[in-house]
């Protein structure tokens, strides 16, 4: 058995003792965490077939190195069954992208969480849920993947809430956020296959989301439920619209995607819809001085203030209850580029 | 708190990595007479006003060589090698408001 090099701490074997121990040494997110003795890490680095220091990544704001032993304690901290583990490991892997901008996420004073989205035969191996209720709460591969990690960025990142992480209010996205795409039932490529990968190829994309929005869009044509959806979106309030940038994405039940495709519409057409429904006149945003100033500041009464950059940045994923009746809009944290990464296929 | 016997104890692994990545370090200046200020500004309007505060006070009152400012890119990381250079052009820098 490989060494595991992480100090030990004692503490009480009583359930509730050891949850004090670990929340006073401020190792937890709140909530009642799982003990990672040796043997639950040895568990997870045997079943992905891992060096305890292999370096997955390093974890801003801190540089904590991510090494694999670190990983596998936070992921049974946070419940995961070690079958959960290639997700978590990719799910680092794809938050530590420079482009992701997790220093920024990390300890800014907005409420952005990293939002997880699962493509791929993964999701049915191990139970990551991408129907009814996907978001939450109930289902213990997208609880406690995404909880993994929350808890790789606060104890190796570094990043203890109201402290380092700068958050004004938090957001109950930040305790966990993920969920998987439900490809068999979109009439669309899938968010992986958009990206190039293949059916067949299970990934995570992370993208910095702000929170939930819920869009109540209960028509039955495209024009009315895209009207909706835009005005749900047009919110000069969200990151997007500071310097137009990000990737804002919408959560949209099987029921709405076969109504838009049905009648003709694909992703790239709803994308443009959006974009420019999205727009909103300069006259229209409070001109008094803010404390970060905005890209459009200076512009014109008539000009055109943009949620993000270009269409192709909106993303659309099916996922959830089969009903058109609610849309879910994850407004973006806008300097941030979603991020996918392949997840490592365990051979039994 | 009484401790509990051993066999009512469990060993668990620490989650927090120890930092190793080394930090780019630049001594404590004693005195900022004759020294060179860097301002490190992300653009927020009340950090630059506190900046042209700063900059006054520090050349009326400590005499200091030089007050320069550096811009960054908000809610991101500042461009890399910029603090290398700017912990070669200054003596001291301004980096948060703590707000």
């Amino acid at each position: 058995m490989t060494v595991l090099v992480s100090n030990r701490i004692r503490a009480p074997r009583d359930m509730r003792a050891v949850f004090d121990d670990m929340e006073r040494r401020g190792f937890t997110d709140g909530l009642p965490v799982i003990p990672p003795t040796e043997e639950r890490v040895h568990e997870m680095l045997d079943y992905v077939g891992m060096a305890p220091d292999e370096l997955i990544a390093v974890v801003p704001p801190e540089g904590g190195p991510a090494t694999a032993e670190k990983v596998a304690i936070n992921a049974v901290m946070a419940g995961c069954r070690p079958e959960y583990m290639p997700v978590v490991v990719a799910a680092v892997r794809a938050v530590t992208q420079p482009q992701f901008n997790l220093l920024g996420i990390q300890t800014t004073t907005n409420p952005v969480a990293p939002v997880l989205v699962v493509n791929g035969p993964v999701r049915e191996r191990i139970g990551i849920h991408s129907r009814r209720g996907c978001l939450g709460p109930g289902f213990r591969a997208n609880a406690t993947i995404g909880r993994a990690l929350r808890l790789v960025m606060l104890n190796i990142g570094g990043c203890p809430p109201g402290d380092v992480d700068k958050a004004i209010h938090g957001m109950p996205g930040k305790f966990t956020f993920c969920f998987g795409e439900l490809e068999e039932e979109s009439p669309w490529p899938s968010l992986h296959e958009e990206q190039g990968f293949r059916k067949e190829q299970s990934t995570v994309t992370a993208f910095g989301g702000q929170g939930t929005q819920n869009l109540y869009a209960a028509m039955l044509d495209p024009e009315h439920i895209v009207h909706m959806l835009a005005d749900g979106m047009r919110v000069y309030g969200n990151n997007g619209y500071l310097r137009a940038v990000g990737s804002p994405l919408v959560i949209m039940s099987p029921g709405h995607a076969r109504i838009f495709a049905d009648h003709g519409w694909d992703k790239a057409r709803l994308r443009v819809e959006l974009f420019e429904r999205t727009k909103i006149p300069r006259a229209y945003i409070p001109s008094a001085p803010q404390l970060s100033k905005p890209v459009y500041s200076d512009y014109p009464p008539e000009a055109m203030c943009q949620l993000c950059n270009a269409p192709e940045d909106i993303r659309i994923v099916v996922a959830g209850g089969p009903e058109a009746y609610h849309i879910t809009y994850v407004p973006s944290f806008g300097t941030t580029v979603p991020t996918t990464a392949e997840i490592a296929v365990v051979v039994a | 708190m009484n401790t509990p016997p051993i066999e009512q104890t469990l060993v668990y692994l620490d989650p927090v990595s120890p930092n190793t990545e080394r930090k780019l370090f630049v001594p404590a200046v004693s005195e900022l007479a004759g020294k060179r200020i860097a301002f490190v500004n992300n653009g927020w309007l009340s950090f630059t006003r506190i900046g042209e505060h700063m900059a006054t006070v520090l050349e009326r009152r400590f005499g200091i060589a030089s007050f320069t400012t550096y811009a960054i890119p908000t809610s991101c990381a500042p461009p890399e090698g910029l603090l290398a250079q700017i912990a070669s052009e200054a003596d001291a820098a301004i980096v948060g408001m703590a707000n």
